[in-house]
């Protein structure tokens, strides 16, 4: 873990496909482009969790909720959820903050809809399916964002990146092509 | 009609993209939110199939599991656990509990039809 001198705070950062929940007043940070990160808080413990994740992208349209690529929205959901529930929190006092899902790489040249916007629909859906409430949310947009995220008061710093996203698009749409060739490799059923 | 099949998860999203392949592929589904209900639906429904999650408020899944297997007229039906647990302590906790197989999320539907399908065929 590094120390980020300017917030005065032990640093997590996440790279895409990752996720981190702790009660210790550290900062989590991630850099998001067409990706989208879910900050959960539970005001008791307090405890907090941040992830990065976005849903695995297929030439065919899959419109709801219940398709193979939003298995892995909801899968990476559950493991913030379950890591949350690990530190003592409870589901039903979870609330959220929601971000990302801005069109900063070219993934329409490799799909044939909108990825940034299957993400947006997705986050949303999946939390008020689930019921855990919204507090807040930046979304959609053609820049990237930076976000600074505290997981013992749920407070979150956003700012815009206007630099040059080469990497971030480069970085992302490796852990698309990751993703989707995990769709088709994903764990193997044990019988005892 | 298919067989009958009891999910246990607390995620809605869960029980119901489980509910959806099921139902695609004939069986008759019953859910439940958490261990505790799954135990009170089995006391009320006959099931040949009982497919939990392990991280679940009130009761969690391997609890579950273990107090099915100590009950009388349940205690035979098969059990698998669909959970985003992967690591090799916690599977070999589901298999001591009783559990008859695992599958970890996100769970590939094909995979998972042709495991209830040894499961029950």
């Amino acid at each position: 873990m590094r120390f980020n001198v300017a917030l005065a705070r032990p640093e997590v950062y996440l790279e895409p496909g990752f996720f981190h929940s702790t009660s210790d007043d550290i900062v989590i940070s991630t850099l998001l482009g067409s990706c989208i990160s879910v900050a959960l808080f539970d005001p008791i413990i307090p405890a907090g969790g941040l992830n990065h994740f976005m849903l695995p992208f297929s030439r065919l349209p899959e419109k709801d909720a219940l398709s193979d690529s939003a298995k892995y929205g909801v899968n990476a959901m559950e493991l913030l959820i379950n890591d949350m529930l690990k530190k003592g929190g409870k589901k039903a006092r979870l609330r959220a903050k929601v971000f990302g899902g801005s069109t900063v790489i070219g993934l329409e040249r490799e799909a044939t809809f909108n990825v940034p916007k299957m993400n947006i629909d997705f986050i949303f859906d999946f939390l008020d399916r689930e019921r855990i409430p919204v507090d807040a949310y930046s979304v959609g947009g053609t820049m990237a964002r930076k976000i600074h995220f505290f997981p013992v008061n749920a407070k979150v710093l956003m700012r815009f990146s206007r630099g040059p996203a080469t990497s971030l698009a480069h970085r992302e749409s490796a852990y698309a092509h990751r993703l989707l060739e995990e769709t088709h490799n994903n764990g193997k059923p044990i019988l005892f | 009609m298919g067989a009958s099949i009891l999910i246990v998860d607390d995620s809605v999203s869960i029980r119901q993209s489980v509910r959806f392949i099921l139902e695609q592929n004939g069986y008759t589904v019953f859910e439940a939110a958490d261990g505790a209900e799954g135990l009170k639906r089995l006391g009320e429904q006959k099931v040949q199939l009982v497919i939990t999650d392990v991280n679940m408020p009130n009761m969690d899944g391997l609890t579950m599991v273990k107090k099915i297997r100590e009950t009388e007229g349940i205690k035979f039906v098969p059990i698998l656990v669909l959970t985003t647990e992967s690591q090799g302590a916690v599977v070999e906790e589901g298999k001591k509990a009783g559990a008859t197989g695992w599958i970890v999320k996100p769970f590939n539907n094909e995979k998972l039809i042709e495991t209830i399908k040894k499961v029950i065929p």
